[in-house]
């Protein structure tokens, strides 16, 4: 079993728009360590929520994919007849989407929700798969008396963790996670992270985290890739993306991000 | 077939129709209140569509009724969304005590059943096409009204609404250059609707003899030839297929027109994602990288 | 000092029939001053109240009580037609660039709007007027910028066309809430720096209202931090960041430090754990003031300030 869990290898994706055919994702590499997190950094436009698409094979049209290929553990999941696809996510292949309240169906329990989806990857009788799914709810800090909750009576960051539960409960091979913490609180942010990060060290999770926010994705990813116009333009380690930026793109970034622990102040900047 | 491309039937076929109204005394072969043929003639070179009863030519009668039909189903429908529209913007964005009455009298009048009441007005105010016009109009704008205003509510709640009172425009202003752009594909969706629904109600009064016996429609012609008992008789062929046929054409062609609009409505096709910040550099894609991908 | 620009007292609003959506959160007897020229953060997530307050200042929530002074004048319960005038020299920037311009209307429209509002009629007038704005928000050339629509935008173009909008009557107060946490990044320096410049040659006011507290700190003069409709800490912006008194400021401050890289590794700094959930109703609503112009509401008794791992509970 070797090291890289994920080779992805030339991926274009195109949408055929009014004004022409535009590439979103434009030849993309990528590679994913076993028990890594590599982050996906770009930002509105860049592609990467449609590289994300593209990896999980939900491209419709007026988008589509041209070719690469996706090398998970060895088999390409491009070259997998369509209707393998839905056995692979969920299972194999997961993905956290950016926006908790449109994952979550509105008139199901949360519970039963979790449940669903170990069911239908394992088959599992539905006392069992209730019972695990509680102990998924509570792995991920949901507290007993709430795991019956409809979603709307959670607060966001609850539903981000229930749907972080539905993600991880089949022990994915990789999980994709996009934008997971945008548009939640500051402190909510912080804690969902930490969750992750903590997933990540228990269940030994692999994982690509894709953001537009920077700094987030530095402080928990192991390397990061910075993504501009469809491409990839920069692999770095996180710790010395922001002493190093390679790329201008990337330096660009760093260099407008405001901090509130910088040691250099706006005065100081001049 | 995608809506846009109903929306060009729907268009083209109405134009046709339109086109016949406004230029029927130079397309009508007769004139349609004179005698040209022999009574229920049947279909020939001279008059494609035959006779009636009394001789008039029939394309002639259909031509001319066209007029009256659109007229009709055109004026009522604009009766009807200005006071729609109108009702829809008060209620829904000024809401309150406002809203709340105007509310009630459209749940009144919603709840009214319409062709029973509408013979029943006919028959009392005297049948001419303006009463025709009133009655229809000033009862079929309760439902689009609902509709507006329930968009209004929406739209009341955008930013650029919320802006410009933060900037002191009067409610005045804010409803007519804010709420009412916004609403606009809808109204003209509804606009749409409510003309169908008004060529189908005069049709329906006509045929059953409420029209105004000085101006034929479509449903008045209807109206005669079951009088005659034509549909009794061979001349159904060319005497009741026809005008039911334009009837059937225009209202058709309204609701393809009603759906190429809503179409529009529908946020799916409205983007917010802004053209400039779409990638750069894209390429279109070469048949020979392509074929290198695959 | 002279005379304060925008006077906050005992600012209170209530679940009453106004009920929009789930940010419209109480606000409870809140009390702040702004002074000309100066610019005063609001920090809060979402919840704390921060965006009703913002409203109330412009006279947009009608079941607020208590008093809200602008240039000395009373603004809660004055009629429309008279807060109209005051409109003349408050403005609002609003988060939302895509939502907050009319789709319908060309740029120079938008910018102008204002100025037709309150009657300025000179077309001549309005349209250089709205050039120079867009100008100075960099949106250069303004001539070509001022045909086009929204939707040819970009979000950072949009909100500056929203900050332009704003700056055409020359307010001398402006509001701007979280006019950048719905753009990249990269772009919300920028938009920072538009505002700054333009308080240094116009010497307007702001009353800035963030989550973000690294844009406060580039910003800000002053910032008060609100939770659940409470001022819980106020101060100069220095002071309350690099000494933080009350748990829930520590706690944020925590955070922030958690989803930045700090400089050599990526230890992780533990201050108090802030129990959102279970903290209570805190009904002393009295600051006390600890440094100079530096207070903070008194911490509930029941605030555990130890370090051991508690599970978390959230809102």
């Amino acid at each position: 079993m070797s090291d890289t869990l994920l080779e992805v290898r030339g991926v274009s994706t195109v949408y055929h728009t009014r004004a022409g055919p535009v590439r979103a994702v434009d030849g993309v590499d990528l590679d994913v360590k076993r028990g890594e997190i590599l982050g996906v950094v770009g930002e509105s436009g860049s592609g990467k929520t449609t590289l994300v698409m593209s990896l999980m094979r939900l491209i419709k049209p007026p988008g589509r994919i041209l070719g690469g290929t996706v090398l998970l553990d060895g088999e390409d999941l491009f070259r997998l007849p369509r209707s393998k696809m839905p056995a692979r996510r969920g299972r194999d292949l997961a993905l956290i989407p950016q926006s908790a309240m449109r994952a979550l169906n509105p008139v199901i329990q949360v519970d039963r929700q979790v449940a669903e989806a170990i069911t239908v990857h394992n088959g599992t009788g539905r006392k069992a798969a209730l019972h695990a799914a509680r102990e998924r709810l509570e792995e991920v800090g949901i507290p007993p008396e709430r795991h019956s909750a409809y979603p709307h009576e959670l607060s966001g960051g609850m539903r981000q963790r229930c749907v972080i539960a539905m993600a991880v409960a089949n022990q994915p091979k990789l999980v994709i996670a996009d934008e997971p913490v945008s548009g939640l609180d500051v402190i909510v942010q912080a804690r969902i992270l930490r969750l992750i990060s903590d997933l990540r060290e228990s269940r030994g999770l692999s994982m690509i985290l894709v953001s537009h926010d920077l700094p987030m994705v530095a402080r928990v990813s192991d390397r990061i890739a910075v993504m501009y116009a469809g491409r990839i333009v920069e692999v770095s380690e996180a710790e010395t993306i922001f002493e190093k930026p390679l790329h201008t793109h990337t330096k660009a970034l760093v260099e407008a991000i405001p901090r509130v622990h910088a040691l250099r102040r706006r005065d100081e900047r001049e | 077939m995608s809506g846009t491309m109903l929306g060009r039937i729907g268009a083209v076929t109405l134009a046709l129709f339109i086109f016949a109204a406004v230029f029927a005394p130079v397309l009508a072969p007769y004139d349609p209140t004179q005698r040209s043929a022999e009574p229920f003639a049947a279909p020939s070179l001279a008059h494609p569509s035959g006779a009636n009863d009394v001789g008039q030519d029939i394309l002639s009668e259909l031509i001319y009724a066209s007029r009256l039909s659109l007229t009709v189903g055109i004026v009522t429908a604009c009766l009807a969304t200005v006071l729609g529209v109108t009702v829809g913007i008060l209620s829904g964005y000024l809401r309150g005590p406002v809203d709340g009455v105007l509310m009630r009298g459209v749940d009144v009048i919603l709840s009214l059943p319409f062709l029973p009441l509408m013979i029943v007005l006919a028959a009392f105010l005297g049948q001419n096409t303006t009463n025709l016009i009133l009655v229809i109009g000033l009862l079929i704008w309760a439902r689009p009204a609902r509709l507006i205003r329930s968009q209004v509510l929406s739209v009341r709640e955008s930013g650029h609404v919320q802006a410009a009172r933060a900037m002191g425009a009067t409610h005045g202003y804010t409803m007519l250059r804010h709420i009412l752009p916004r609403i606009t594909p809808l109204v003209a969706a509804q606009f749409v609707r409510t003309a169908n629904v008004s060529i189908m109600l005069e049709a329906s009064l006509a045929f059953l003899g409420l029209s105004d016996p000085f101006q034929k429609s479509w449903g008045a012609i209807l109206f005669y030839a079951n009088a005659r008992s034509a549909f009794l008789a061979d001349a159904w062929l060319w005497w009741v297929l026809p005008p039911g046929l334009c009837i059937a054409a225009v209202v058709v062609s309204f609701a393809f027109l009603g759906y190429a609009l809503e179409e529009r409505v529908d946020p799916r096709l409205r983007s917010t994602v802004p053209t400039s910040e779409s990638l750069t550099g894209p390429e279109a894609p070469t048949p020979a990288r392509e074929a290198a991908l695959k | 000092m002279g005379n304060p620009l925008l006077e906050v007292r005992n600012l209170d609003v209530r679940f009453g029939a106004h009920r929009r959506s789930r940010e419209v959160a109480a606000v409870r007897e809140m009390s702040f001053t702004v002074a000309p020229g100066e610019v005063f953060g609001l920090i809060g997530e979402s919840g704390s109240g921060k965006t009703t307050v913002a409203r109330a200042v412009m006279g947009l929530v009608r079941s607020a009580t208590g008093s809200v002074r602008f240039e000395g004048r009373e603004i809660l319960g004055l009629s429309e037609r008279e807060l109209r005038r005051v409109r003349r020299r408050l403005h609002l920037i609003f988060q939302d660039p895509y939502d907050s311009l009319h789709p319908g209307m060309r740029v120079r429209e938008i910018v102008e709007e204002a100025m037709k509002i309150h009657g300025v009629k000179d077309r001549i007038r309005r349209k250089e007027a709205a050039l120079v704005a867009l100008e100075e928000v960099g949106l250069t050339p303004s001539s070509l910028f001022s045909e086009r629509y929204p939707h040819q935008l970009s979000g950072g173009q949009r909100q500056r066309v929203a900050i332009a909008r704003a700056m055409v009557l020359d307010p001398v107060l402006v509001l701007a809430d979280e006019p950048t946490s719905m753009l990249d990044l990269s772009l919300r320096l920028g938009i920072l720096e538009i505002l700054k410049r333009h308080r240094d040659t116009h010497g307007t006011g702001y009353l800035f209202i963030t989550h973000d507290l690294a844009l406060a700190r580039y910003f800000c003069d002053r910032i008060a931090v609100m939770f659940r409709g409470k001022l819980v800490e106020l101060g100069p912006t220095e002071a309350v960041i690099t000494n933080p008194l009350h748990p829930y400021t520590k706690t944020l401050l925590q955070a922030v430090e958690e989803l930045a890289p700090t400089e050599g590794g990526r230890d992780r700094v533990h201050y108090s754990r802030f129990d959102l959930e279970n903290e209570s109703d805190p009904t002393d609503s009295e600051l006390l003031e600890v440094a100079r112009g530096h207070y903070v509401a008194r911490p509930p008794p029941k605030q555990p300030m130890s370090e051991e791992s508690v599970p978390e509970m959230e809102v």
